[in-house]
């Protein structure tokens, strides 16, 4: 595909995956580890919350943790375009890492129904959590796990980024 | 300890449990995919914990908070424990000269000291009863900002293993 193949070849691309720069590979992977760490992390925190770990704690204040994991969010976002752009050719025609935007997706979506939909009933905490909600504690929580798995799986599954002798196969 | 240490990762190579690894693909990727979950859990406890008693979400109590992080963090940290070891069993003597593996291991010592020094000064109690909009001792906010500090270095050392090092 051209589209891909412009892509991987701007310089940008080839900086970060050729560039045996600190800056570019290692840093842009280890800023998507920090960003997972943040955003799943705790979103998988307040899931647990939902499905009655900690029950006594209220659950709209949670509702603050929203800014970082959206922090959390962009530097994903931002990290993975760059590692997918390193790498178009290979990654975006994996169908594992398609399989990892789905999950993503589905996961992200969910926050944000949890938040116009949950969090903005007053009377959240002096009822119990309804049926409806634990569903989606549960579903993230699967949306997470999928989409770590097959993120890691990308490195193995399909057709595999990284030149020879270069160390962006991970 | 060197020496002993040196020692141990030479004998892993030479174990049932090392040639298990290499000889099944799936175990290296299914050990590192889990490794992630485990990151994912216990880094979403401790960093409720910690968030908390830096000022995030304060109108939560933080008692409760206090009483399941230990629990849930603990699973993510052996879910780790074990999906670590098995890593370093699949290339023991390559895990034991890197230096990022090094540094991984000293921030993960360091931030078992700041836990153990969180219960044993009595903070651990102390926030125990700080309730719904009231701040945490400067103190905790100290050990707070270093937990957070250590854990993210563990992540950084961890995804320095193949670039520093050569790991994988």
């Amino acid at each position: 595909m051209p589209f891909l193949q412009w892509l991987e070849a701007l310089p940008l691309s080839v900086w970060i995956r050729e560039g045996n720069s600190f800056w570019g590979y290692p840093t842009i992977l280890f800023l998507h580890t920090l960003g997972l760490g943040f955003l799943a992390g705790l979103s998988v925190a307040m899931d647990m919350r939902i499905l009655g770990v900690a029950s006594s704690l209220p659950l709209i204040p949670f509702a603050r943790f929203y800014p970082l994991m959206w922090i959390g969010f962009w530097v994903n976002a931002t990290s993975g375009v760059l590692l997918l752009a390193a790498d178009a050719t290979t990654k975006a025609i994996n169908a594992t890492f398609w399989v990892k935007m789905g999950f993503t997706l589905v996961a992200v979506l969910l926050l944000f129904y949890l938040r116009r939909r949950f969090f903005k009933d007053p009377l959240l905490d002096s009822k119990l959590i309804p049926g409806k909600g634990k569903a989606i504690a549960v579903l993230s929580l699967v949306c997470w796990t999928g989409a770590i798995i097959a993120g890691r799986l990308m490195a193995y599954l399909g057709p595999v980024a990284g030149l020879p002798g270069q160390t962006n196969h991970f | 300890m060197y020496s002993f240490l040196e020692q141990f990762s030479h004998w892993l190579k030479f174990t049932d449990l090392h040639r298990f690894i290499v000889s099944n693909a799936w175990v290296v990727p299914a050990s590192q995919s889990f490794h992630f979950i485990g990151l994912a859990l216990m880094f979403g406890m401790v960093g409720l914990l910690d968030l908390r008693m830096l000022g995030v979400a304060k109108h939560l109590p933080i008692g409760p908070i206090n009483k399941v992080t230990p629990i849930y963090g603990l699973i993510g940290f052996s879910i780790n424990l074990i999906t670590g070891f098995l890593l370093y069993a699949g290339d023991p003597v390559q895990y034991f000269n890197n230096v990022a593996y090094r540094w991984k291991m000293l921030f993960i010592l360091l931030a078992g000291l700041n836990l153990f020094a969180f219960w044993v000064t009595g903070t651990s109690k102390a926030v125990d009863s700080i309730g719904a909009d009231q701040e945490a001792p400067p103190l905790a906010k100290v050990m707070a900002g270093a937990s957070l500090f250590l854990w993210i270095g563990v992540m950084f050392w961890g995804r320095m293993l193949p670039f520093i090092g050569s790991a994988f």
